[in-house]
């Protein structure tokens, strides 16, 4: 299945549970069509997270592949019974965004500083891609952009990614109730840098 | 409308507006939320309220696939390997670890219980540090 047709099953532009389970058993059959199937059905969802999270192409597509690797390799550790696939895919790729992040700005940054800075690719040309948006698309984007990692990870997987408070703690390592309330304060920022657009 | 009336819709109003982000983040108690819900149908300053909140929504996921689109053919490029299947014998091991490992204790309960390898153990050590006599005369 390609990205776009995948994108009709909802917004995260993942498979329905049942296809991406029987994809599963397939792999760990050691069919290899799976393997590409599987990929094709969450490359796109996990490179737009990716890409949310660092702003850099390069860094995305780092992540995206170490991302698969790792859970191509670690597939028959995966248990539905704990969580659905999206949410245990997402919290690898998540976890490797963070150590990116972490690496690039250790040396130069304090610790508490990491936790409210990250880099910003501003000397990069934009992507053909993104000089294509509107300019409604460019001034959301950059309401995104302007939040502050925590809370952009936690308005991009429950926006974006569709997730629960629950699961969206799980990808992070942090408690439902925390998830809510960084939710709160991501919604409260983007509705006042957005208020002339809604 | 009556004076009454208006008062209590403004009252309402004012009651139901700092649910509604909550709400829309779907942050609310199932019954806070018919609450809220009831209150929008008959108010249409609430209702507008909502499309407002729900807005902001779908803005960020339309500007996240548009922003953040992986150039063209990418996805493919990036693909790894696909992983070769793990040979038959490994996949028969990984089957029957859970026996293995069950038999292995078995073993070593049952050896345990009849002290076989701890009496073993002790006559050989006995019989290792007991010097060697020559035969009496």
């Amino acid at each position: 299945m390609n990205e776009s047709t995948s994108l009709v099953w909802g917004v995260a532009g993942t498979g329905p549970p049942d296809e991406t389970a029987t994809l599963i058993d397939r792999c760990l059959a050691g069919e290899q069509a799976a393997y590409v199937a599987l990929y094709d059905q969450y490359s796109g969802v996990i490179y737009r997270l990716a890409y949310s999270l660092l702003q850099q192409q390069q860094d995305a597509e780092e992540v995206l592949q170490d991302s698969f690797e790792y859970a191509f390799r670690r597939l028959d550790h995966f248990d539905p019974r704990k969580s659905a696939f999206k949410t245990w895919l997402y919290r690898i790729a998540v976890s490797r965004c963070h150590n990116k992040r972490r690496r690039k700005w250790l040396p130069s940054l304090s610790l508490q500083q990491l936790d409210d800075a990250e880099p910003k690719d501003t000397t990069a040309p934009p992507p053909d891609e993104r000089a294509a948006l509107n300019e409604q698309q460019r001034a959301v984007w950059a309401a995104v952009v302007e939040l502050s990692p925590k809370l952009r990870e936690v308005a991009i997987l429950r926006y974006y990614g569709g997730l629960h408070y629950g699961e969206i703690g799980e990808v992070l390592g942090i408690p439902p109730k925390t998830a809510e309330s960084r939710m709160r304060l991501a919604h409260k920022a983007l509705r006042e840098q957005l208020s002339e657009l809604v | 409308m009556g004076i009454e009336a208006m008062e209590l819709q403004s009252d309402d109003i004012a009651h139901a507006r700092p649910l509604i982000p909550d709400y829309v983040l779907g942050l609310l108690s199932a019954d806070e939320s018919r609450r809220v819900e009831s209150h929008a149908q008959q108010c249409p300053a609430c209702r507008e309220a909502i499309r407002r909140e729900r807005q902001i929504e779908a803005l960020v996921r339309q500007s996240v696939q548009a922003a953040a689109r992986p150039p063209a053919g990418r996805l493919a490029q990036l693909r790894p390997a696909p992983r070769r299947a793990a040979p038959l014998r490994r996949q028969l091991y990984r089957q029957l670890a859970p026996l293995t490992a069950l038999a292995v204790l078995l073993v070593v309960v049952l050896l345990a219980q009849t002290g076989g390898l701890g009496r073993s153990a002790c006559r050989s050590a006995f019989f290792a540090r007991r010097p060697i006599r020559p035969p009496r005369r």
